[in-house]
């Protein structure tokens, strides 16, 4: 199987506006995808969709190969962890407490594991602590231990650093790249932080007004950007370069952020009026 | 099924709500018993007092179901067990099982305070076996009143709305039973002469069809521990189950979830 998620022709109609319109999306095994598009774009839409918390006005989607309109389309659900918008905890509960929730809602019958989420997500320490009492992301992290509870293969994380301080992104992301690449999870993941996307994501999908416009590697997105060399320097060593360019008569332009040319692309296509 | 029952149980013991509405129960009850037994000023018969607290019991449990089911939306856990592949069915039955036990587990506890503390009190006109048949009656009513409630806050899927929905449903229901309640206690002669008010025929069984019909109508006969027909009274909640649990179902079943 090559695709973990497929949508064909997707629609989602809320009274007199589409949500989801035409819309057509491929999710590679093993990918982490960037799904990317301002806000109201149809991004979470699509993820309540996927997640059985809507139904299509019309169309289909594919999750590992089953149509939604099979019946076995809920016990395949059992192969994906969701984070939708917020972490969906019982804050009057420990966190160890929640996910033992978690495990008798997917009908596991051990918890032996939990000890090992919360170390994977670094709360080992937390374990005991009432949820109202954490920080905004520790609640994140929890909310991706408890989705982490099926031992999914795909995981959908909707604007997962949504409110995360500097030191709470960094941490996310790195949980990201350990499960992408030790577990080999598959992350689908939707955001406009498109600085913070491009450091993780393999493949990208932008949507606009329900519709998806693009969807590409990160390959192929830099291949589409090499007009420039990239040089990389540290930061004390950067003065250094650019006198030896300068001496030389080279002229040069400081590309700081390998990201920005992701930002560039998305505006190219869904247009800068709106913030992403 | 039985984990996802599990899971809700839980939720229901960590809620504080049920904590509240326990504590509003006792509270009711040992109010009731207290001014039955300090404010008459003849002895007070064991009927009255037993199933009194019930009439706050509706307006308890519709803030009760709203909060709880609500709660699960709110808190976004309701959304977890359908990604877990959950079938709706299960979630809709396995919550209305929780809530359905806590609501009795409350009745229980607010009886038998009454039962326990009523006895050495009050003139015993009563005896175990009108006791029970009336219990029984009273625990129809809680778990019909519930799902009904049940129903609404799982089809509006917001915890304030459901809650404020829930609660404008019991005052209604309230209203409606005190109307009934006060046309049907009319005595036929009044002074010895026919009482206008007295409401007879086709008329009266309108009233008394809509009193029975009514969960808090139920909850008037049962406060007397005198009611019009058992039968009516059972036929009528099983009703109010099946349609609620049906309806309820066969919403949440095509519903968006936020």
């Amino acid at each position: 199987m090559k695709y973990v998620l497929t949508t064909e022709a997707l629609c989602k109609r809320y009274k007199k506006t589409n949500a989801l319109d035409d819309f057509y999306m491929h999710v590679p095994k093993g990918a982490i995808y960037g799904f990317i598009g301002k806000n109201g774009a149809g991004k979470t839409t699509l993820i309540r969709m996927i997640c059985g918390l809507s139904k299509p006005t019309s169309g289909s989607y594919t999750l590992y190969g089953i149509k939604n309109s099979d019946k076995e389309m809920e016990q395949t659900r059992r192969h994906m962890g969701a984070v939708v918008e917020t972490p969906a905890l019982t804050l009057e509960m420990t966190a160890e407490e929640n996910l033992r929730q978690q495990y008798r809602i997917y009908g596991l019958s051990s918890f032996d594991g939990i000890g090992k989420l919360l170390e994977l997500v670094g709360l080992e320490k937390a374990g005991k602590k009432k949820v109202k009492a954490f920080s905004l992301g520790m609640k994140q992290r929890l909310g991706i231990a408890m989705a982490l509870a099926c031992e999914p293969d795909f995981l959908v994380l909707d604007e997962p650093t949504n409110g995360l301080d500097p030191q709470g992104i960094i941490e996310l992301r790195e949980l990201i790249l350990e499960l992408n690449h030790e577990k080999g999870i598959t992350f689908l993941i939707s955001s406009h932080i498109l600085d913070e996307l491009a450091r993780v994501a393999t493949h990208y999908g932008i949507i606009d007004q329900g519709k998806m416009l693009r969807e590409f590697s990160a390959e192929e997105l830099e291949k589409e950007s090499e007009t420039h060399i990239h040089i990389k320097a540290e930061a004390a060593d950067a003065q250094e370069l650019l006198s030896v360019l300068k001496d030389r008569g080279i002229s040069y332009e400081l590309v700081s952020q390998k990201d920005k040319k992701l930002e560039e692309y998305f505006v190219s296509l869904v247009g800068g009026d709106d913030h992403a | 099924m039985r984990k996802l029952l599990g899971a809700d149980l839980q939720r229901m013991y960590h809620s504080k709500k049920i904590w509240i509405a326990l504590l509003a129960m006792l509270g009711a009850a040992g109010m009731m018993i207290m001014m039955q037994y300090t404010a008459m000023d003849y002895e007070v018969p064991l009927s009255r007092v037993i199933f009194l607290p019930m009439t706050f019991f509706g307006l308890v449990q519709a803030a009760f179901v709203g909060f709880f089911a609500g709660e699960d939306f709110s808190e976004g856990t309701v959304r977890n067990k359908i990604v877990a592949g959950n079938r709706r069915r299960d979630i809709y039955l396995s919550q209305m099982l929780s809530a359905g036990t806590a609501a009795l587990a409350l009745y229980v506890i607010a009886i038998a305070l009454t039962v326990s503390v009523g006895l050495p009190l009050f003139a015993h006109n009563v005896g175990a076996k009108e006791i029970t048949a009336c219990f029984g009656l009273g625990a129809l009513t809680v778990l019909a009143m519930g799902s009904i409630f049940y129903m609404i806050s799982m089809c509006i899927g917001n915890r304030s709305v459901a809650v404020t929905v829930c609660m404008g449903l019991a005052f209604l229901m309230l209203f409606l039973c005190l109307h009934t309640n006060q046309v049907l206690a009319q005595p036929q002669l009044k002074d010895g002469v026919l009482n206008v008010h007295y409401v007879s025929g086709m008329k009266r069984m309108i009233y008394e069809l809509l009193h029975d019909m009514n969960p808090m109508g139920q909850i008037a006969q049962l406060t007397e521990m005198k009611y019009i027909s058992a039968v009516r009274w059972i036929l009528t909640d099983i009703a109010w189950l099946l349609v609620s649990l049906g309806g309820g179902i066969l919403v949440f079943v095509k519903k968006d979830i936020r």
